[in-house]
């Protein structure tokens, strides 16, 4: 038994006929469109598919045939036949006012608000204002050294001491923490300006740091609120910095989105053959931490696994929302 | 090929500025005869290295160039200067640096910036028209299927093709003269491949390539 196929490439709309028992194609006959497509302008990929389809159809409802073999977006070859025929439609329509529709199609992909990388921004400030914290702060532990060692050695939290030294003098505080002041002193007057400045820079970086945290938080919620949640969402943030892109992440096996943050490790494992990473950032997950140590391993796979789904969800249910 | 817009003078190379009075990247600029000229760092480009070393020169004063890889602007800035009359389409897929290109496009009329990837030229079909010159430096694993799919859909048949290959960049575990070889042979099958050349010292590990369509 014969069957009859309508195939569409590019220039053509072909009628086929297989013949299975005798293992024969045979063309019956063969339209071409080429011309007429090359005809319309301001085409797109989409427009010449979609012209493509129609004329295929209309010629199988001619013919009377209804199996179709329309083109196929993902075909490679399907594609480079359209690419070629846009190419040639297009190929001496370039003129000065050409550039100015380009540049404004730039201009509106260059200008467009992207939340992912926006968030990545927010992660490098964080880390970025950690570190200055930490430097003020050690600055603020040797200037205060010369003045009160009692002090610098009695409280231990980085937070506590400038919120301690912002509104309090250092004999005032440790008083009150019934601590002996042997070694404080008074510095002139311009030495105790200078560490009440670098406290209140501290301070203020502090506050930074918070609102910083804040927004991220609230920013990555919104754009991944399932990961958000079974991640958590400073980890949820990090993966993402790690990764690049919410589209590359989303994209990624659950096995690369558990090893995120250990590419160090996993390098020197693949050069030296030592210990095979087991995670990366997820080390800071609550289940990780409190699982027991032989568990880490299988604890990092499971999470990075329910990890991978959240991701999908969110990454896919964005794009609905935006249609 | 002869380009009045290029100026040698000894060892050095300048393009006479299309916009005279602002320099792109902080380059030196002479005066010649009334003209201004830049200078044209083959350290900073892979173009002019490949001039430097005898390359022919193979860009018209009317020639519409396709330029994948623009980065921020450095190279495509002199090509712009050599094409006073014709017309030079950046493509470039990374938006840190394409916003600085899109800026310097503004600056020149001969100049249109594309932010799309290479990989994918339907995205930019509507816009490129048939060019004389083809450049590429893109440096990534595929960058030899990236040249040829643009070849095939933008260059007109006699013009030129050319090719800046980063042996590291198409695989870090092969020698480079492995690459180098591939790749000629690659090049073989669909071009006439006129020049190649190592741009040593001026860029590691670089091998340049000048074909035309046939
Ligand atoms: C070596 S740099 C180019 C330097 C530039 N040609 C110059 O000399 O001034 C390579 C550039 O190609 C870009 N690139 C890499 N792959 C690309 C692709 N598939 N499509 C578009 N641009 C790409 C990178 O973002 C980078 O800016």
């Amino acid at each position: 038994m014969t069957e009859n196929f309508i195939f569409a490439n590019i220039d053509s709309i072909y009628h086929i006929q297989l013949d299975p028992s005798i293992n024969k194609i045979r063309v019956v006959s063969k339209e071409i469109i080429f011309e007429r497509i090359k005809s319309k302008r301001d085409l797109s990929y989409k427009d010449v598919r979609t012209l493509l389809n129609e004329e295929a159809k209309k010629f199988a409802e001619k013919n009377k045939i209804g199996k179709y073999v329309f083109l196929n977006e993902t075909a490679e070859d399907n594609k480079a036949i359209i690419n070629s025929v846009l190419a040639e439609v297009y190929q001496d329509t370039f003129n000065g006012e050409s550039k100015q529709v380009l540049q404004k199609v730039v201009a509106g992909e260059l200008k467009k608000y992207e939340p992912d990388k926006v968030i990545i921004h927010y992660v490098e400030n964080l880390e970025q204002l950690t570190k200055v914290w930490n430097i003020l702060l050690k600055r603020i532990r040797e200037f205060l050294y010369i003045k009160s060692p009692e002090l610098v050695l009695l409280i231990e939290d980085d937070n506590r001491l400038v919120e301690e030294l912002k509104n309090k003098d250092a004999k005032q505080i440790l008083k009150e923490n019934n601590k002996a002041s042997y070694l404080t002193v008074d510095l002139p007057k311009e030495d105790e300006m200078e560490l009440k400045e670098l406290v209140k820079l501290a301070d203020s970086v502090n506050d930074k740091i918070k609102t910083t945290k804040e927004r991220l938080i609230e920013k990555i919620k919104a754009l991944m609120p399932k990961t958000s949640e079974v991640a958590t969402p400073l980890i949820a943030a990090k993966l993402l910095t790690i990764a690049g892109s919410f589209e590359k992440l989303a994209m990624m096996p659950s096995s690369r989105v558990q090893l995120l943050g250990a590419e160090k490790a996993l390098f020197r494992y693949l050069k030296s053959g030592n210990k095979m990473p087991k995670y990366g950032v997820l080390f800071q997950h609550p289940d990780v931490l409190n699982a027991e140590k032989k568990n880490r391993g299988k604890t990092a796979r499971k999470l990075a696994a329910k990890i991978s789904i959240a991701l999908k969800q969110d990454y896919f249910g964005m794009n609905k929302n935006e249609q | 090929m002869n380009n009045e817009n290029i100026l040698r003078m000894g060892k050095k190379i300048y393009t006479k500025n299309l916009t005279p009075g602002i320099s792109v990247y902080g380059e030196e600029t002479i005066k010649k005869e009334g003209y201004e000229y830049r200078y044209w760092d083959p350290f900073r480009s892979k173009l002019a290295a490949a001039l430097l070393k005898n390359m022919s020169q193979f860009i018209s004063s009317n020639s519409k160039v396709l330029y994948l890889g623009a980065a921020s602007g450095t190279t495509i800035s002199h090509v712009s200067d050599l094409t006073p009359n014709g017309f030079v389409f950046g493509v470039e897929f990374s938006k840190r640096v394409a916003k600085q290109l899109f800026l310097l496009s503004m600056k020149r009329r001969n100049l249109a910036s594309i932010l799309a990837d290479a990989n994918k030229p339907e995205e930019y079909i509507p816009y490129v028209p048939a060019v004389d010159v083809l450049y590429q430096d893109v440096a990534q694993k595929n960058q030899v299927e990236i040249f040829i799919k643009n070849a095939d859909l933008f260059l007109k048949k006699g013009g030129f093709g050319f090719l800046a290959l980063k042996a590291k960049s198409v695989d870090v575990t092969k020698k480079p003269k492995q690459i180098y070889e591939r790749v000629y042979r690659q090049l073989l099958e669909r071009f006439d491949v006129l020049e190649y050349k190592n741009i040593t010292p001026f860029q590691k590990d670089h091998m340049v390539y000048l074909v035309k369509k046939e």
